[in-house]
């Protein structure tokens, strides 16, 4: 099962797990298939990621999403990779650190100053 | 100084600097206004409204999206009241520190990109002991702040030893604090923790400025240390100013665990940070 963050959900995935808020309310149940109104209703609840059933995710897919420039999102990738040389790549804290980092690159790139994926 | 640098202690460091062999006057004296049992909120106001400079930048902090205090606060005294004594304490050292090593030339390291490094790690560690629910936020304020001071004082002290060090990194690579250890034979990190001991600080700055690379070191204060210890690496992975070190240091995955955060917190802490470095970037590092 795969855990994903609210901006990679797409309507129709289907839940693999109950998503509950701090008090334990279920706000929807595994099984359910995902509708916008219940991305929202995750962010207004604190949610930051939920696991879905049989999911496959491109990592890039937040990015494809906003029609980024391949070529950008490369360059903004080879200007980090300095920075992060003596990092654990495989660890989950390293990885996300550096795919905001590679979004923050972006956004200096000219034309990319409204690219919004956090 | 002329010693070879093998025999040098980082305390010897301290003892032998002008800078930093004694606390700010208005420092020591805030302390004792603080720690004194019958003072007043106006008996503090007073101690820190002799330093004009000190009690407007404290005023522009807690008027500052940091706070988001419903009305605005315009005298010490109501900040005192609103902020705490022990805050206060933390915030005064933390803005004195700054104009503690005031006036070090940009040769080695550009003074301007340091402290907004500090800066960012403090903003960051702040923000992250608040999620922790950690009782004192300021006090990670501070310990931002004052990280890496450990490497001013080894520009200025050791020179040639610091130039070394950096045409190191430029023509081998490797991670700063570890080619200081190969250089020195101890860290920005261990002169940090001499400076804090040197001040009478309390002995939780002086564990987390101390292991701030290595937190799972740090006996008594592990927690804390983590936070400054991954603050340093998001402001890296932020590029808030420069601390010297042009690589993000690795991370103590061990002690990340202890944190219990999730990995999510950090697309909400990016923007977090961002907005309330750009507000206070200039009540900080102006004059």
């Amino acid at each position: 099962m795969l855990k994903l963050r609210l901006d990679q959900l797409r309507p129709g995935m289907k839940l693999g797990q109950d998503v509950v808020n701090f008090s334990g309310q279920v706000l929807l149940y595994q099984g359910s298939p995902i509708r916008p109104k219940d991305i929202k209703n995750f962010k207004a609840w604190g949610i930051l990621e939920v696991a879905v059933e049989n999911a496959s995710v491109d990592p890039s897919d937040s990015f494809e999403n906003n029609r980024i420039d391949a070529k950008l999102l490369l360059e903004a990738q080879n200007d980090i990779s300095n920075l992060f040389r003596y990092s654990n790549l495989s660890h989950p804290v390293i990885s996300e650190l550096m795919r905001l980092s590679t979004l923050n690159k972006l956004k200096q790139k000219p034309g990319m100053e409204n690219v919004n994926v956090y | 100084m002329s010693t070879s640098p093998q025999f040098i202690q980082p305390k010897d460091l301290i003892t032998g600097s002008t800078r930093v062999s004694s606390l700010p006057e208005i420092f020591i004296m805030i302390n004792e206004v603080v720690n004194n049992p019958t003072s007043s909120f106006s008996d503090i106001s007073k101690v820190v409204n002799l330093d004009a400079a000190l009690s407007a930048r404290l005023l522009k902090i807690v008027n500052s999206s940091f706070y988001s205090f419903p009305s605005n606060i315009e005298t010490v005294t109501h900040a005192i009241a609103v902020i705490g004594t022990e805050q206060l304490h933390d915030l005064a050292l933390a803005t004195t520190i700054l104009s503690t090593f005031k006036g070090i030339p940009d040769t080695i390291v550009n003074m301007n990109l340091f402290w907004r490094h500090s800066l960012g790690v403090a903003i960051i560690a702040r923000t992250l002991a608040i999620h922790c629910r950690e009782t004192n936020p300021e006090r990670f304020y501070l310990a931002g702040i004052l990280h890496d001071v450990g490497r001013l004082i080894i520009l200025e002290n050791l020179p040639e030893e610091s130039k070394e060090i950096v045409s190191r990194q430029n023509e081998v690579g490797g991670i700063m604090w570890q080619i200081e250890r190969e250089v020195l034979g101890f860290d920005h990190a261990d002169v940090g923790a001499a400076l804090a001991r040197a001040w009478k600080l309390p002995l939780s700055l002086e564990e987390i400025i101390g292991n701030h690379h290595n937190p799972s070191r740090s006996k008594r204060y592990p927690l804390e240390t983590t936070i400054i210890h991954l603050a340093d690496i998001i402001a890296k992975a932020m590029e808030l100013g420069s601390s010297g070190d042009i690589h993000v240091s690795p991370l103590d995955e061990k002690s990340w665990e202890q944190l219990k955060l999730p990995i999510g917190i950090f697309s909400a802490l990016w923007s977090q940070v961002e907005t309330q470095f750009n507000e206070s970037i200039d009540v900080v590092l102006s004059g």
